[in-house]
């Protein structure tokens, strides 16, 4: 009885330590609050315009993409009026699925971006071609910034 | 198709007036004054719908002119409706605003401003058809849009669909060619494009939004960029509309400051304008309407060569 017992425990200890274990390797999906952080960071050259979920929507054509309003469900996003190409977004949606659609819409975007962007203003491409386009989850996070280095060490001891 | 949405009721009054008319011949209170003064089909039309369309309006296009009809009439006969013609040589005048659902039918062509505008005014909806970088030069040949993989100018894209207004705002990325007679052509030609492809819709020509000079040389900005130039423009442009025939919106004038500059809180570049700037753009917007019937109410004007001389001053003579 008693060595049942024992393999039971030794067991379970195995499962919890292989649970805790999986969560140590799944990074943090990025929250809204990540955007505070990394717009105190300095990564950006001026100071951004706030845009609402619905603009965002619009923006990135997500409904072009196939997806519904309904699935993104939360989000902050900031970004420039026009002086440079610099923006910030969290955005986060009901399922690991739509976040995944969401990326490839915010890929298309940086392109558009790219090529509007490439005769215009010539000096803003490097920052469009480093951008930082992240899923976690059911989240992305896309920094487009003038010292992306600094938006990351913003959050990376936080992840 | 999409239509102004004034179309149906200006048709039942048109209705009313085409029933109502024997009826007082009949009566034999008719008078002959009024009666002249609609004669032929497109004068008809053209008091009736002013009235349908522009009754709710405080301008002075919207005013009816008594003394137009004739004078007074007498307590026993009919008032004739007799407005004014829509005064192109004037940019439209302000009225009752509208809300933002006015623009679900409405295509915006433009540069980064433009685009600025839909980003960050809260309008919700219009049509963006922008491109960084655009001027009027290249609107007719610049593939500025992708749309399924397919590669479209601003006025291709255009054609993709049916819309019932058409904003267009170009004319600050050409402030570096000084080709004053080449820009006010290709404006001219751009409206022609633009009302062959859109037959139906009410054209509006924004006028430049003034820019910040001190702003632009202190972000190291193009210093071609001037207050002086884009006035030059703006007459074009409003010489332009009124040579087309579209409605000119003179959003310099909302814009600009004691000292002839855009206000430097409003753009971080002198340029581009901020979004509470934007807001106050879309309030413009929404106070500025003309509708299709008050403009043209025997049919569109047909395409007319552009004026051929440009004089010192900028301005276009025919």
């Amino acid at each position: 009885m008693k060595k049942k017992v024992a393999a039971a425990l030794l067991a379970l200890a195995c499962l919890v330590s292989l649970a805790a274990c999986g969560k140590e390797e799944s990074p943090a999906a990025w929250t809204t609050a990540d955007v505070q952080s990394i717009l105190d960071s300095g990564a950006f050259s001026e100071e951004l315009e706030e845009l609402d979920c619905d603009t965002a929507w619009m923006l990135y054509r997500l409904g072009d993409a196939g997806l519904d309003r309904t699935q993104l469900t939360d989000g902050a996003v900031r970004r420039s009026a026009g002086a440079t190409c610099e923006e910030l977004a969290v955005l986060v949606f009901d399922s690991e699925g739509a976040a995944e659609t969401a990326k490839k819409a915010l890929e298309d975007y940086i392109q558009s971006q790219l090529d509007s962007n490439r005769d215009y203003r010539p000096g803003e491409v490097p920052k469009l071609e480093g951008k930082w386009l992240d899923q976690r989850g059911n989240t992305l996070l896309l920094v487009v910034a003038d010292d992306l280095s600094a938006a990351q060490t913003a959050v990376d001891g936080s992840k | 198709m999409l239509y102004p949405i004034h179309g149906r009721r200006t048709a039942a009054i048109l209705l009313s007036v085409a029933l109502f008319l024997p009826l007082t011949a009949c009566s034999g209170n008719s008078a002959p004054d009024q009666t002249a003064a609609s004669s032929g089909p497109a004068a008809s039309a053209s008091t009736s719908s002013a009235v349908s369309s522009q009754t709710e309006s405080p301008s002075p296009v919207q005013e009816p002119d008594q003394s137009a009809a004739g004078g007074s009439a007498s307590p026993s006969e009919v008032p004739a409706p007799d407005l004014p013609a829509y005064d192109f040589s004037q940019p439209a005048p302000e009225r009752e605003p509208v809300d933002n659902s006015y623009f679900e039918d409405a295509a915006f062509i433009g540069d980064s401003r433009t685009d600025g505008f839909l980003i960050y005014s809260g309008i919700g909806c219009g049509k963006n058809l922008t491109s960084n970088g655009l001027s009027i030069f290249k609107l007719a040949e610049k593939k500025a849009l992708t749309i399924n993989g397919t590669q479209y100018t601003l006025l291709e894209a255009l054609a993709l669909e049916q819309y019932g207004k058409v904003y267009l705002s170009l004319g600050v990325n050409e402030l570096g060619y000084y080709d004053d007679e080449g820009f006010y052509r290709s404006y001219c030609e751009a409206i022609d494009a633009i009302r062959e492809i859109q037959p139906n819709a009410v054209i509006y020509i924004q006028g430049l939004i003034p820019v910040n000079e001190t702003v632009i040389a202190q972000t190291g900005g193009r210093t071609y960029l001037t207050n002086d130039h884009l006035r030059v423009y703006n007459d074009l442009m409003r010489q332009a509309a009124q040579e087309k025939q579209v409605v000119f919106l003179d959003l310099y004038s909302e814009f600009v400051n004691e000292d002839g500059e855009l206000p430097a809180e409003a753009s971080k570049d002198g340029v581009h304008l901020r979004s509470d700037w934007c807001k106050q753009w879309l309030a413009y917007l929404q106070t500025h309407t003309v509708d299709y019937d008050a403009l043209y109410p025997g049919g569109a004007p047909a395409p007319q060569a552009p004026a051929d001389e440009i004089t010192e001053n900028g301005s276009a003579s025919s």
